[in-house]
């Protein structure tokens, strides 16, 4: 079971909160919002390759 | 298959969801979509053997052909519920749903032609 990838998920939400608190302290709204807007991206990027490698399972089990 | 490793697998995707919540709302989505995806992976690969020894099981036994419409169903069953449960979880019930609509036609359609053979065969038995 690929617990290193739910791990991953959770450092990127981690660092994307700390960064966005930072910038946002310093008056950088815009950036802030560039920061979630990639964390986002970063997830759904890792999540996208879960869900191919999730299809690919369940043709092999399957046999589809 | 080991049960206590789904327990921890859970209880440790338990933690980083609530913590994911507090910290950025935007990603709790996203995070519930991964310990999903993965979890069904896992459960799927430690269903493998089972599988293999039904078919085996049936193609001995001279049913492969409806066995394999079995498995089929099962896997759109398995998948389109998977899918559901995440897009309910997120807080999107309607789209799941239609998930679980679409699950329901594909396998109505799946089992249409074993459904006709059925009707023949009641068919020439009658006349």
């Amino acid at each position: 079971m690929n617990i290193a990838l739910v791990l991953k998920v959770a450092g990127v939400g981690l660092l994307v909160g700390i960064a966005y608190q930072i910038l946002q302290k310093n008056g950088r709204e815009e950036q802030a919002t560039f920061v979630s807007i990639a964390g986002v991206i970063i997830v759904m990027l890792l999540l996208v390759q879960e869900i191919s490698s999730l299809f690919s399972t369940i043709r092999s089990v399957f046999g589809l | 298959m080991n049960t206590l490793t789904v327990c921890a697998f859970s209880l440790i995707a338990l933690c980083v969801v609530v913590l994911i919540k507090q910290i950025r709302q935007e990603l709790v989505p996203l995070t519930v979509a991964v310990v999903g995806v993965v979890f069904f992976g896992y459960l799927l690969l430690s269903l493998s053997p089972v599988i293999t020894f039904i078919s085996d099981t049936a193609k001995q036994s001279g049913m492969g052909g409806y066995f394999s419409v079995l498995v089929k169903a099962l896997a759109i069953a398995l998948s389109c519920q998977v899918c559901a449960e995440i897009c309910r979880d997120c807080g999107e019930s309607s789209l799941a749903s239609k998930v679980e609509l679409a699950g329901k036609i594909g396998i109505i359609i799946l089992s249409l032609p074993i459904l006709q053979q059925l009707l023949g065969m009641a068919k020439e038995m009658l006349q």
